[in-house]
């Protein structure tokens, strides 16, 4: 199969990324981060709801607030509750660290959206087929498990006639569905084991079905990944991107490290996004 | 179509929830912002109408000094004021008129304060004085002013060390223990204070209460302690004993203006709050201004005292004083502060239990203030009140002592009055303090009066007068410097003590709502939208709110940690203080977050103890994590936090240059220990000396 | 091409040998078929064929392949073996990692998996669903991959074990249609067990009946059909319809296997004349009594969301009581919809409107129904589900009939599930006691769920395709069984593709089209009526 990008760019280009979000705790790189996020988002066909927002809104609030109740770390006392000092580095802190969750929130699901299982396998690849054949699995089992739930559910309010009443009876039924999946599981791993035996697992050493090469397009976009990646971090060992919280809140904005650590970053972000040929491929498989 | 009407009305009800929530709490929001409420509640016609009725009887007074002076108007009278600005009556005016609330430009009289500032060598309470006048007029500081221990020993100068630090000049909850401590130690057995001898002098009672007071609006009721409430409550008994048939109050005698004065600011200095109303009620205020307005000449003027029954000869310091009890006392009954002097609020709330340290031991803690007076005032007591004090008390002998000199008895002997005029200019011998210390207090009296053998001798024509005088006049010249703004400032000060704790926590409820809010717009945008997460957000948002409100929040007393550094570093670092903690940076590039100082300890005191308090009075934030039996590891001071500068960084301490080996929580010290906590980069290796 | 000699197999720990002196030669490109009634042994001796699958027991006697004999530690991928389950044997989440899976193991660069299963895909029509999740598949596309992805490793013998048992006969019979079109264009050979023999025992090249662990015919189909006719045997009742009907052992001539043959027979309408006869008076007895209305359903509407298209579309049913009442339809047609919305299993915050009217008493569509705890009621409804294994619970058979009745076993002392079972026809589970649920054959799953519910007593009996696995005994065990539970009064309603056991039990039938009921019927009179969507009987009766 011709593919545009390389599993394993895209491998790339998210670990990076998401790498850095989490690494630097810096406000202008969380917004560079966000804003190149929300454009995926939008490529990737998703909506942007107003409930999105104000999930995010409420997370960032509620860690916000409850940051400084468990730290009184920081040099500036706001006021004192119940004897704890509520300090500005704390509530800062608590901020910082909600925007970071929310960005890499917003990244790992763009992560899951484009990295299908498909590209997990080649992701793996032959090297690490033990890995890719147990995920591959795993995505299998996981709504046949959950399917399989629902029936079990299902047959057993059917039997009863109707489903459990007090807290008592869903309790026991619970945990009588759990055996039953239990069970229900174990069944099922043996008759995979049993096909996958029919099937000549373990015959012979195990090939791995590449379907992807990689392309002109594909190298280049990892280079240039790892190059903007070794910016960044050049950019943060030279003395830039730093964002201090504690003992109090400083953003050094001084030199052109800083200048130079943002824009790689950026690039970093936007990376393949520079080709139409991936944003369509992206499309069309989503469509 | 059933289903989805049903949710849109279900959803229309949350929302409908939520806006009238909001809206109730921006209404509490707004409705409790200090005053406007206070006066809501309190102010009643009666209140309101005698107000008025005593801020026209100030203007009236005014009046008289303006035509007296010459001059047209407020403004010009203020102007004309300057010349001898920081001294008796003048300041006694210029806070009246503050007080009054009067609209002026009070720049010129300020500068001539701070000339008289420059004066090299002042006493504690000309120091003090100044500093009130200083923060009266708006300046949080002046160089060279206030001291932060006593070197004199007197009660006028603890009185106003009490004044000041109410104002702002406290560096830590201890010293508002130290210094009301010190003022409860020199309580008399009825109760009153007396500048010297067993028996309580009205003036210096009212002097003391007006101090508690803004010790009481500094701290707040809680931490003030039930100490100090039955000081203040034995001080105001007294005051009613000592109440005339007529209302009046009598000094050495002879019934007086001033002594009247004296008291309402007393009963001013208290809001309604601090104090209860049976304790209040113990003075007969509506009587004491009948009294009082029975000095009023027919000019407008106060006379000092009344010849055959009528009020004949204005006196400028008694006009000036009853001014000023009247206007407080107005803006006392309007609801506003009635503190002539502006209040700051306290830092930090020090619990009791470590409040007990520093109050408990009297003896210690008496010892302790003598000691730091003495020590203080071998280094400082000659420089004071040459110049100053010269001027002052001749002037107070040939205005006010020279009508009443037939009237003072000549049963105070010589002696005696020497040692008066000594305590006038700070020190007192009243207190439990060892031999030595009084011993050297006389010296330095004996010192002082040799300096000043004229004054003495004006001054001792009689004793009884002088002392209500020379109280007064020293008053007058520590609280005179205060500029216009004083007034609204005292107000603004002693609001924001109040509310700024309210307004916190309105803030964090109006945050909590928010919050409350968005959780229940996300979980109504959510595709997988749940009754029981609506019902989830709504308990925990009460809940939140709920401890909110059952919360104790305080400010922290200065608002950067750059004013707390600076403010820090004049403290002195030595005396004979019990145990020395030094919260010590050894990194790079960053200054020490306390340097050494000076802490008095119980015996129960744990080395965490002292932390937590000195942490809590200097506004330094501590992280730490304290287990069930009692061991506590602290994480974090002052923002620096265990790893923060490699995996063997963090926080030790030293006890007598020793790097401990337990807990801070289990070390207990004994006096003369020093204990140091120091950041060590490499698990406390780098810290030993 | 495989031949076994003398073969006996125990499995470790039985008493009894599951195989005893089998011997049989396959040649190649030959159709095998194998029959026999529920454990006979036709499951161990496909195993045997397969060395991988082979399980633990001793063995005697030997297999050759390609005149090669096979231990069990041999891999023969040329082997190919499909077993029943489709859910369980797809290892992989994507169809075309499905088909490339089988490559991989025997360690096949990329570039020739790509090849192959570009052609596999092509071949068997994939190529739209080649990109596709697996778990989106119906469970005869499923089965279909798992036979392309076996054929993808060049395999010449394809072993199928009861393949469509958990199809429905509809994709069952596709699935045998592309079987023999498979055998027919690519010649490899083919040994199938099955029970379900209506429409593959005529296209057999061989047809070995087994019971008891041991070969008791083979041959041509017609001669094995012959064979067991004459002998009356139990199991005849799973032999095509047409073998059964137009058989006369008097005549001397083979048995029909195949429609085709019956039709092409000269004396054809005699014959229909004679088997008409012998059948009509055992239908004019079943005529049911009117006993009212035991379900009511009125104008339901029912969607599983807001956008896709209702599931049921104003529908109205009146179910009779005391009857057996049938619903019958193609796929996706809302059978098992309907079911579940009668029995108020149906998951909350779903679509729906209308009214449910169960035994006077009415209800919503949506939302679940609680369970009535009230103390001694009845309860109404007991509703068997397709999967029946989701009712499986315990770790044996005894506990699972008690569990939930603990009480009334309690109540009924000694002997009291054996008598119940005895007297519903469920003896054969009375062996069984000590055995997982999961180990009981698909027929006996059935008898064990059906043994739960009618051990709560029911009033109405909901059983959603309860032939699903079941051999042809085990189908008329429960025919006799809904018989007798109509004769107590129970109202059954039966959601089945199983139009000849609908006919055999039931009353009345309906027929369900796109979420609509189109026609209620007496049953006999619907099943003549039908031309194309009848049974087998009434397809070989029609002239």
């Amino acid at each position: 199969m011709r593919v545009y990008l390389h599993s394993r760019t895209w491998f790339l280009y998210f670990i990076m990324v998401i790498v850095i979000l989490m690494t630097f705790w810096h406000p202008i790189l969380l917004l560079i981060s966000l804003e190149s996020g929300l454009l995926w988002w939008r490529i990737l066909g998703r909506r942007l709801t107003a409930g999105h927002i104000f999930a995010a809104l409420a997370i960032i609030g509620l860690l916000t607030v409850a940051n400084p109740l468990i730290s009184s770390n920081g040099a500036t006392i706001l006021f004192y509750l119940n004897g704890r000092a509520i300090t500005t580095e704390a509530l800062a802190y608590g901020f910082l660290f909600a925007s970071v969750l929310v960005c890499t929130l917003l990244w790992c699901v763009i992560l899951s959206d484009v990295m299908t299982t498909d590209r997990w396998l080649n992701v793996c690849g032959r090297r690490f087929w033990r890995t890719g054949l147990v995920l591959t699995m795993v995505f299998r089992f996981f709504p046949l498990f959950t399917k399989q739930w629902q029936k079990i559910r299902e047959g057993q309010e059917a039997l009863e006639g109707g489903s459990p009443v007090g807290l008592k009876e869903t309790f026991r039924m619970t945990k009588r569905e759990l055996l039953c999946m239990l069970t229900w599981s174990l069944e099922h791993g043996f008759v995979t084991a049993d096909a996958m035996l029919a099937r000549g697992y373990g015959a012979a050493r195990r090939t791995f079905f590449n379907r992807e090469n990689y392309g002109a397009t594909s190298i280049g976009i990892a280079l240039a990944i790892a190059a903007a990646f070794a910016a960044v971090i050049t950019a943060a060992a030279s003395g830039g991107l730093e964002a201090q919280i504690y003992p109090y809140v400083r953003i050094h904005m001084d030199g052109g490290f800083d200048i130079l650590g943002f824009a790689a970053f950026f690039l970093l972000c936007h990376l393949p996004m520079i080709s139409y040929k991936v944003i369509r491929e992206e499309r069309r498989m989503r469509s | 179509m059933q289903n989805k009407m049903r949710r849109r009305r279900h959803n229309l009800i949350l929302w409908s929830l939520a806006v009238v929530l909001l809206l109730t709490s921006f209404f509490d929001a707004f409705s409790s912002v200090g005053p406007v409420r206070r006066v809501f509640a309190d102010t009643t016609a009666e209140r309101t109408s005698t107000a008025e009725q005593l801020l026209t009887k100030c203007r009236e007074a005014l009046s008289w000094k303006m035509k007296a002076a010459g001059v047209a108007s407020e403004q010009e009278l203020l102007d004309a004021m300057a010349a001898r600005a920081g001294r008796s009556p003048e300041d006694w005016y210029v806070l009246a008129m503050a007080k009054m609330g009067l609209k002026l430009d009070y720049t010129k009289y300020a500068n001539a304060l701070f000339e008289v500032c420059k004066d090299p060598e002042p006493t504690d309470v000309e120091q003090y004085r100044r500093y009130l006048t200083a923060r009266a007029m708006g300046y949080e500081d002046i160089p060279g002013t206030a001291p932060e221990k006593l070197k004199d020993k007197g009660i006028m100068s603890a009185i106003y060390r009490g004044y000041a630090v109410a104002a702002g000049r406290a560096s830590s909850s201890f010293v508002y223990g130290e210094t009301q401590s010190a003022l409860i130690a020199l309580k008399l057995a009825d109760g009153g204070y007396a500048l010297m001898g067993e028996t309580s002098d009205v003036d210096v009672t009212a002097f003391v209460l007006q101090a508690y007071g803004a010790l009481l609006g500094a701290q707040g009721k809680n931490a003030a302690g039930a100490e100090l409430a039955t000081a203040v409550s034995d001080a105001f008994a007294v005051l009613g004993k000592r109440q005339s048939a007529d209302g009046g109050y009598a000094s050495f005698g002879t019934a007086n203006a001033e002594s009247g004065a004296m008291v309402l600011l007393a009963l001013a200095a208290f809001s309604d709050k601090d104090i209860a109303a049976e304790v209040r009620n113990s003075v007969n205020a509506s009587a004491l201004i009948a009294a009082t307005d029975r000095f009023q000449t027919a000019k407008g003027g106060y006379a000092h005292a009344l010849s055959d029954g009528v009020a004949s000869m204005e006196n400028d310091l008694a006009t000036a004083q009853v001014m000023c009890a009247y206007a407080a006392y107005a803006s006392y009954l309007k609801g506003a502060s009635g503190r002539l002097y502006p209040v700051k609020a306290a830092a930090a709330p020090v619990e009791p239990t470590t409040q007990k340290p520093t109050q408990k031991p009297t003896e210690a803690s008496t010892e302790e203030t003598t000691a730091k007076k003495t020590e203080a005032s071998t280094e400082e007591t000659t420089k004071k009140g040459t110049e100053a004090s010269a001027e002052e008390t001749t002037k107070k002998g040939t205005e006010a002592s020279a009508q009443e000199t037939t009237a003072k008895g000549t049963e105070v002997s010589a002696e005696e009055t020497t040692e008066e005029t000594a305590e006038v200019s700070t020190e007192d011998t009243t207190e439990t303090s060892t031999e030595a210390s009084t011993e050297e207090t006389r010296e330095s009296s004996t010192e002082e009066t040799t300096v000043l053998p004229e004054e003495t001798t004006t001054s001792t024509d009689s004793t009884e007068s002088s002392f209500a005088e020379t109280t007064t006049k020293e008053d007058s010249n520590e609280t005179t410097p205060s500029t216009p703004t004083e007034g609204s400032d005292i107000e603004k000060s002693e609001d924001s003590s109040s509310t700024s704790a309210g307004t916190v926590r309105w803030i964090m409820t109006a945050v909590v709502a928010g919050l409350i809010l968005l959780g229940l717009l996300a979980n109504t945008c959510s595709k997988r939208r749940s009754k029981v997460t609506y019902v989830a957000i709504l308990v925990l948002g009460a809940a939140a709110l709920i401890f909110v409100w059952m919360s104790k929040i305080t400010l922290p007393e200065h608002a950067t940690q750059k004013q707390q550094q600076t403010y820090l570093e004049r403290l002195p670092a030595q005396g004979e203080f019990r145990i020395e903690i030094c919260i010590d940076q050894r990194v790079e590039g960053e200054e020490m977050l306390l340097t050494s100082r000076l802490v008095t300890v119980s015996e129960d005191d744990t080395v965490f103890d002292i932390l937590q308090r000195v942490a809590m009075a200097y506004g330094i934030a501590i992280d730490y994590t304290k287990s069930m039996v009692g061991t506590v590891y602290v994480r974090a001071i002052g923002g620096h936090a265990e790893f923060d500068r490699g995996a063997g960084s963090g926080w030790v301490f030293l006890v007598n240059d020793a790097l401990a080996t337990t807990d801070a929580g289990s070390v207990k010290l004994s006096a003369g220990d020093v204990v140091r906590w120091a950041y060590t980069l490499d698990l406390g290796k780098d810290v030993s000396p | 091409m495989i031949q076994v000699e003398n073969m006996s197999f125990t499995y470790s720990g039985a008493a009894r040998p599951s195989l005893s002196d089998i011997s049989l030669k396959i040649a190649p490109g030959e159709f095998v078929l194998l029959c026999g009634p529920t454990g006979c042994g036709k499951s161990t001796l496909l195993r045997m064929l397969k060395p991988e699958l082979t399980p633990a027991g001793t063995r005697t006697g030997r297999v050759v392949y390609k005149d090669r004999e096979i231990g069990t530690e041999d891999r023969l991928p040329e082997i190919g073996f499909v077993m029943q389950m489709p859910e369980q044997q797809v290892v992989t989440d994507r169809v075309w990692h499905e088909l490339a899976f089988g490559l991989e193991n025997l360690g096949v660069t990329s570039d020739v998996i790509r090849r192959r299963s570009a052609e596999i895909a092509a071949y068997f029509d994939l190529e739209k669903s080649f990109e596709k999740d697996t778990n989106a598949l119906s469970g005869g596309e499923k089965q279909q991959l798992v036979v392309a992805s076996t054929m993808i490793m060049g395999c010449k013998v394809l072993l199928l074990d009861e393949p469509t048992s958990q199809l429905d006969p509809i994709a069952a019979n596709r699935f045998f249609l592309w079987l023999e079109q498979l055998r027919r264009e690519f010649g490899i050979t083919i040994v199938l067990a099955e029970h379900h023999l209506e429409e593959i025992f005529g296209e057999a090249d061989r047809v070995i009946y087994m019971d008891n662990g041991r070969i008791k015919a083979q041959g041509k189909p017609a001669q094995v059909a012959h064979d067991l006719l004459l002998g009356g045997d139990a199991f005849t009742a799973a032999l095509p319809t047409v073998s059964r009907l137009f058989f006369d052992s008097k005549s001397g001539r083979d048995p029909f296997v195949s429609l085709r043959e019956a039709k092409a027979a000269p004396d054809h309408e005699t014959l229909v004349a004679a088997a008409k006869a012998k059948i009509t008076g055992r239908e004019q007895a079943s005529a049911p009594a009117d006993a009212g209305t035991a379900v009511s359903l009125s104008n339901v509407n029912f969607g599983y969301d807001e956008y896709s298209p209702a599931v049921l579309n104003k529908l109205s049913l009146d179910i009779p009581a005391g009857a057996c009442t049938a619903i019958v339809g193609g796929n996706g047609s809302g059978k098992s919809t309907l079911l579940k919305v009668i029995a108020g299993v149906v998951p909350d915050k779903k679509y729906g409107a209308g009214k449910v009217k169960i035994l006077g008493e009415t209800r919503a569509v949506t939302g679940k129904k609680k369970k009535d705890k009230t103390a001694g009621a009845r309860q109404k409804i007991s509703f068997l589900m397709q999967d029946v294994s989701t009712l499986f619970t315990e770790e044996t058979v005894y506990e699972e009939i008690v569990s939930g009745v603990k009480e009334k076993v309690a109540a009924g002392g000694e002997g009291f599930v054996e008598n119940f079972l005895r007297e519903n026809g469920f003896a054969a589970l009375t062996d069984h006691f000590k055995q997982h649920p999961y180990d009981l054959s698909g027929g006996e799953q059935q008898m064990l769920g059906l043994t739960k519910l009618l051990l709560r007593d029911p009033q109405i009996l909901l059983l959603d395709e309860p032939t699903k696995g079941m051999d042809a005994v085990a189908k008329e065990q429960l025919a006799a069984l809904i018989a007798k539970k109509k004769a107590d009064g129970m109202t059954v309603i039966l959601v089945t593709h199983d139009l000849d056991f609908a006919e055999l039990c039931a009353d009345y039938a309906a027929m369900l089209f796109r979420g609509e009921i189109l026609s209620k019927e007496r049953a006999d009179r619907f099943f003549a009526d039908n031309v194309f969507y009848t049974t087998h009987k009434n397809r070989a009766l029609n002239v």
